[in-house]
């Protein structure tokens, strides 16, 4: 469990006639009644965060509850952390989440964060988004990018000999064509690249609230983590044993986590000789990638 | 904020008790998480700023015994707690205010949630049998502090009897227990507040040198216990709502979802188990530190050090809980040498010397007449001999004209196998006789010093008290009077001391 110092959440329901109360258990009163269902976060069997809703699922019954229930993003926020706080080390759940801008709480547990190393506070900057989104597919598809680009100059080199004919007389010549051709499908992929990520940011503003929220990023000797700022208790990480590895770009530093959610640390939020340092350190704890 | 405290009269198993609901509080008292290490779980009772009491413990572990040691003192959080504990604890015990309304102000302090207040008989020990002042400056596993005792089961309700402290050691002085021993002979109530903490054990905020006062001068030592309702529990096994929630528990109570209002309930689920209070990270790193006495050649009186001694311990306390009600047939039954009535039905358990162990400890906590008769009839069986250590050890702190006999009988019987218990049986006589002539000394000089007769009340409370309830002076002459007439009875060949009870003939049998 994580987030267990997080006040719980109250939250009327008009859809359904329910007031649901979030905090160590689920708690569902029908407005027609004053005894609650109550339900322990370990019996969940299924939990989805959908473009419009949540929903919890138990044994006996399953609880939808509409995004537009919350007042605001703060409490859309303060729900998901309750939960997939309750929820992390329960083993069974179906989860069902859509890519989210920081990692999810079931990747966090309870540590010591008074010997932190490097904390700073502030909200994502798009390029810093957009070049590790670039950075880390790039780091993904690099082979198959370039192998493509090599193919295509293969396949451009033997188009052109089909067509030509004279190869003896164009041998150099249909070298550089090919060439340029390959590294332009290169050139090309990668743009097309560069577009998805900054379709994918756009996906992340319409999609995650958290995307517009203060961020807390902590990097310490237990762990790592970006919380939003309005459910930061100061006393839960990401360990380091859950993160596979780490890319640098100009602007972030990202640390890939198993479940293949990343953390994102912008380095402007870090002073200049401070950045060297949170690098280095990362490094001595994550593989590059 | 000012801190809103709703509160609720409602009577359960175990006696009455106050529901009391807590929002917008500022969490001056309460327990938070001061856990460093993974997998090991460290709580903190602070006030204030102050870290007063950790529990240690291994994370999911319900059945294992904590460590528990304290780290400062509450002297020290006076500052803002000022005098509400002090107050509320004159106000409840002098009769001047009911408890709703004594306990107002200590409400005021507690972290948001519910919690049930209920007064109760406590034993200011560490559960071992040491007085519980000195007892936690070490740390070390706390016998009887497990949340949830295998011995006792899941479905019993208890009052918790035992006491962690608050304040140093420093602050015990013999001056100030005797000012409060000279208030308890003139009639006066003296008690304490304590906030649950784990298991049977409760840390006393308020009342520290009113415990050593009522411990050197063997009252009985009464406590407002407030516990914070903090678990939930199912329903019955094969009742229709067996898989579901359906009840709030603590260990005085379970009060199930219809008996508490909604509004109640909604403060029960929106508070978290685990709290931030707003010094944290100041508590956090006090907890870290041990609690220096400074006074480690202090002592406690003589007196303490022997009342303590005949106090009940985590396992007796636990084998008494365990038991609902055990009536003079099933007494018979074990006495009988079976651990199954008639119809079949095991008494207490299949083992035969534990039935009989759990049978003396009950008795000797809920009704201390039995309990006498029942040691009496075990001491007196042949065919029980092995049990007699135990028996005579929990017989020999009860100061009774019927134990005096009963060791009275065991001195001059030439049986084998009371040999062992002939020092035993001497030292009590000799006890015995230095309590009576102290007793009917003091009875006479209060009433002299008086100079008219006390109320009812009021020489109550000026006896010396036993372990299983507090003796009057008149209770002490009117058993050195049983006592000679039993003497007299006896010259004659009968056994005034146990022929009330039918499980004697048994014995005779």
């Amino acid at each position: 469990m994580a987030f267990e110092a997080l006040s719980g959440l109250m939250l009327p329901v008009s859809q359904n006639d329910r007031t649901f109360v979030i905090g160590d258990y689920f708690a569902v009163f029908d407005d027609d009644t004053d005894i609650p269902e109550v339900y322990e976060w370990k019996s969940v069997i299924g939990y989805a965060e959908t473009s419009d809703s949540f929903e919890v699922d138990f044994e006996r019954e399953k609880y939808m509850i509409p995004k537009n229930a919350f007042i605001d993003n703060m409490q859309i926020i303060h729900f998901r952390t309750i939960v997939e706080g309750m929820l992390s080390g329960v083993k069974g759940v179906q989860i069902r989440i859509r890519d989210r801008i920081i990692p999810p709480k079931f990747n966090y547990s309870n540590a010591d964060l008074s010997t932190s190393v490097f904390t700073a506070t502030g909200i994502y900057a798009e390029k810093e988004i957009n070049t590790g989104s670039v950075s880390h597919i790039y780091s993904k598809l690099k082979f198959p990018i370039w192998l493509i680009a090599a193919l295509t100059a293969v396949g451009s080199f033997l188009a052109m000999w089909g067509i030509g004919r004279d190869l003896d007389k164009n041998y150099i010549f249909y070298l550089v064509i090919a060439f340029f051709i390959g590294l332009g499908t290169g050139i090309v992929i990668y743009l097309i690249m560069c577009i998805f990520a900054r379709y994918r940011y756009s996906g992340f503003l319409k999609r995650d609230v958290s995307t517009v929220e203060n961020i807390v990023f902590i990097v310490a000797p237990d762990g790592f983590g970006a919380i939003e700022q309005c459910i930061y208790c100061g006393k839960e990480l990401i360990p380091w044993s859950f993160a596979k590895y780490y890319y640098e770009t100009k602007h972030s530093i990202s640390i890939v986590c198993r479940d293949k959610s990343v953390c994102c640390i912008p380095k402007h939020l870090f002073q200049k000789n401070e950045q060297n340092d949170l690098a280095e350190y990362i490094a001595a704890r994550v593989a590059q990638d | 904020m000012k801190t809103n405290v709703s509160i609720e009269s409602l009577k359960g198993s175990a006696g009455e008790f106050i529901l009391a609901s807590v929002t917008s509080s500022d969490s001056i008292i309460g327990i938070c998480d001061t856990s460093v290490k993974s997998g090991v779980c460290r709580k903190t009772m602070y006030a204030g700023s102050e870290s007063l009491v950790n529990i240690q413990y291994r994370e999911n572990n319900l059945e294992s015994n904590r460590v528990i040691w304290q780290t400062s003192s509450i002297d020290k959080a006076r500052g803002i707690l000022g005098t509400k504990l002090v107050k509320s604890c004159e106000n409840y015990f002098s009769g001047a205010a009911p408890l709703t309304k004594a306990i107002l102000p200590v409400l005021e302090l507690l972290s948001d949630g519910l919690y049930v207040i209920h007064v109760g008989k406590v034993y200011p020990t560490d559960g071992a049998g040491n007085f519980f002042w000195d007892s936690y400056t070490v740390k070390h596993e706390i016998m009887g502090s497990a949340p949830y005792n295998p011995l006792i089961g899941a479905g019993k309700c208890f009052s918790p009897p035992f006491l962690v402290p608050t304040q140093s050691f420093s602050g015990y002085t013999e001056v100030a227990v005797g000012a409060a021993a000279e208030k308890l002979v003139s009639g006066k109530k003296l008690g304490g507040i304590a906030l649950h903490l784990t298991g049977m054990f409760s840390a006393l905020l308020e009342g520290h040198i009113n415990a050593a006062a009522c411990i050197a001068n063997n009252y009985d030592f009464n406590c407002i216990i407030i516990e914070p309702l903090n678990k939930v529990i199912y329903g019955e096994p094969g009742g229709v709502d067996e898989n579901k929630i359906v009840a709030l528990s603590c260990p005085f109570v379970k009060i199930s979802f219809s008996d508490i209002s909604r509004k109640m309930l909604e403060n029960f689920f929106i508070n978290r188990s685990v709290t931030i209070p707003r010094d944290y990270d100041e508590i956090k790193w006090k907890a870290d530190k041990m609690l220096s006495n400074g006074v480690l050649s202090r002592k406690v009186s003589s007196m303490i050090d022997r009342n303590v001694e005949g106090y009940p311990d985590a396992e007796m306390m636990a084998s008494a809980f365990a038991i609902n009600d055990l009536s003079d047939n099933d007494l018979n039954t074990l006495l009988s040498g079976s651990t199954t009535d008639d119809e079949g039905n095991v008494v207490i358990s299949q083992n035969y010397y534990e039935s009989i162990t759990y049978a003396v400890n009950y008795l000797q906590l809920k009704d201390k007449r039995r309990f006498i008769e029942f040691a009496g009839a075990i001491l007196k069986n042949p065919d029980l001999s092995a049990a007699y250590g135990y028996v005579a050890n929990r017989l020999k702190y009860i100061m009774d004209a019927k134990v005096n006999e009963i060791f009275k009988f065991i001195s001059e019987s030439e049986d084998q196998n009371y040999n062992s218990l002939k020092s035993i049986a001497e030292k009590y006589s000799q006890l015995y006789s230095d309590y009576t002539e102290g007793t009917v000394k003091r009875f006479l000089n209060t009433n002299v010093i008086a100079g008219q007769p006390q109320t009812s009340q009021q020489s109550s409370l000026a006896g010396l008290g036993g372990l299983t309830g507090g003796r009057s002076a008149a209770d002490a002459l009117i058993d050195f009077a049983a006592e000679r007439r039993g003497a007299q009875v006896q010259s004659r060949g009968g056994d005034p001391s146990l022929s009330s009870l039918e499980l004697s003939k048994q014995v005779n049998k």
